[in-house]
């Protein structure tokens, strides 16, 4: 295993000893961030100088005695959507292509504090909205388990500098699927919080009352260890929730005895790859054999939410862009110029509906979660398809591209409530699938036990994606 | 959803494309017309099936505690 890919906890453990130095580390990963990205273009900007250093401070501060702690001397990746002080930050946009802010995101603050040492920033669906990472400015990000494949999106870019051991983990967001739904295709784990615990602060905006600042990592520990960094209260932020922080990797090992898994019977018909549906019941079983109650929950109001979740995605994406649409419609990208277009139509008594419908369907996920813990079902419905696919055979049915990938994700996104896809297993041509999970709103610690325990049952991790000729 | 809704919404697009000086082409509005369309009517439907007419608009996502439909307005 090279430097580059230890885990976490190995990574951290050697830097705390000085048995590695921060910058050995960091030249590792930026050696690979250099040598991979030509084939997965999953980085717009590798941060060499500012990720050197960062990481001869680390090492100044270990060997000073004055270690951070887990996080000290790791490198990591940041979405492009992430405002960085100095660096530029373009949203994978050709209108912010040559933006360099002026400060710093809480979430890259709050990792810089905490020690972390930024390599690069990753690509993304134009401004963070589709969930293929296809990207008319600067071409699409691709799957390190199959270079002729998408990511997903769309936080793309960080799902493959992850799996390809780019950095250790990587922050996204997640606004209608766009952790998981990556990190699900790319063979990552992908933690969407609860909404409001992390502050969106520095994130260039698409749906306020939607986005989310995830976490890309290699597994729930990883997650669990980066989530104690960025969870808090931030007053800069209006959707900020003041809600204590817990120790979220304290209780992993304690197991899911007598937890209640509810199987969406709804959601569960309607069309999936046969692969997927196998490894998501087979991971939902090891999860029973370990103590947990599955059963089947009936869900049928859920069935719109991908329907409620565009329009309002739609209508606050056009918002959102108040300053440069329809300015600068023609540097727009085709599927920002069908969004914005779609949130121009989109009325103000259509988008409150959407909103009072909204919060119907969170009332009664909450009243389900009387009698459950947690849900299980798919991240997404198919492995990842072949770039530039627009619709995809499931089974005897042919499906949109768009909503074969999103069908699953939007539930939670309506909701807010915590959600994650965590890797269990391939299809029968190698490419990854995720279990989704879902958990009760600020219970992210709980929902991390859950995937945790599944974690476990695996004979080893579950490895890296090979990428032929890679160090 | 019906083909007059759709034709509305269409025309509706091509004017607001037209207004803001889109590329986008007659069938890519043609096909936006009709993903506005079936999403408006699941919209509708929803609604219906939810009574969420009594429900107050979640400007953000909803705590689980939070007390059911404060503003909402009285029924009837």
């Amino acid at each position: 295993m090279s430097l580059a890919q230890l885990p976490l906890p190995r990574a951290a453990e050697a830097l705390r000893r000085g048995a590695i130095s921060p910058v050995e580390l960091a030249r590792a990963s930026l050696a690979r961030a250099h040598e991979l990205n030509a084939r997965l273009n999953c980085l717009l900007t590798i941060t060499e100088d500012e990720a050197l250093r960062a990481a001869a401070a680390a090492e100044r501060e270990i060997r000073a005695g004055r270690y951070r702690g887990p996080l000290h001397g790791i490198p990591y990746t940041a979405k492009d959507i992430f405002e960085t002080a100095g660096i530029r930050t373009t949203a994978a946009s050709a209108i912010l292509a040559d933006w360099i802010p002026e400060r710093d995101a809480a979430a890259v603050r709050r990792l810089a504090d905490a020690g972390a040492v930024l390599v690069g920033k990753t690509h993304l669906s134009e401004f963070a909205s589709g969930p293929a990472n296809s990207n008319d400015h600067y071409g699409p990000a691709r799957n390190p388990w199959n270079p002729a494949c998408i990511t997903g999106g769309s936080s793309g870019g960080s799902a493959a500098a992850v799996a390809a051991g780019i950095g250790v983990f990587s922050i996204g967001t997640d606004t209608g699927g766009s952790v998981r739904m990556p990190a699900s295709m790319s063979g990552t784990f992908g933690h969407k919080p609860t909404f409001g615990l992390l502050s969106r602060y520095g994130v260039v905006p698409l749906s306020w009352s939607l986005d989310t600042v995830g976490i890309l990592s290699r597994d729930s520990r990883d997650a669990a260890t980066v989530l104690e960094v960025l969870a808090g209260y931030d007053a800069r932020d209006p959707g900020s929730a003041n809600v204590g922080v817990e120790r979220y990797g304290e209780r992993l090992e304690d197991g899911v005895r007598g937890i209640r898994i509810g199987l969406p019977r709804e959601m569960l018909a309607e069309p999936c790859d046969a692969d997927v549906r196998s490894a998501v019941l087979a991971a939902v079983e090891s999860l029973a054999r370990l103590g947990a109650n599955v059963e089947e929950v009936s869900v049928p109001w859920v069935a719109r939410a991908l329907a409620i979740s565009n329009l309002i995605t739609a209508a606050e994406t056009r918002s959102s862009h108040e300053r440069w649409y329809p300015r600068e419609v023609r540097r727009y990208g085709r599927h920002m110029q069908e969004v914005l277009l779609m949130g121009s139509a989109i009325g103000a008594a259509d988008y409150l509906m959407a909103l009072r419908v909204r919060r119907a369907i969170a009332l009664r996920t909450a009243e389900l979660f009387r009698s459950i813990d947690v849900i299980a079902l798919p991240a997404v419905s198919i492995p990842a398809p072949k770039i530039g696919a627009e619709s995809v055979e499931v089974g005897d049915t042919t499906v949109p591209i768009l909503t074969a990938l999103r069908r699953f994700v939007r539930w939670a996104s309506l909701t807010g409530q915590p959600a994650l896809s965590v890797p269990c297993g391939h299809s029968r041509d190698g490419r990854p699938i995720g279990l989704q999970l879902i958990g009760r709103m600020f219970e992210d610690a709980a929902l991390l036990r859950v995937a945790h325990a599944y974690e476990s049952t695996r004979a080893s991790p579950l490895p890296l994606a090979e990428i032929r000729g890679a160090g | 959803m019906s083909e007059d809704a759709i034709k509305t919404l269409e025309e509706r697009l091509k004017a607001l494309a037209r207004e803001s000086g889109s590329p986008l082409s007659g069938e890519a509005i043609r096909a936006l017309a009709e993903t506005l369309a079936g999403a408006l009517a699941a919209l509708r439907q929803t609604a219906e099936a939810l009574d969420a007419i009594n429900e107050a608009p979640a400007m953000r996502p909803v705590l689980a505690d939070e007390p059911r439909a404060a503003s909402a307005p009285a029924r009837g």
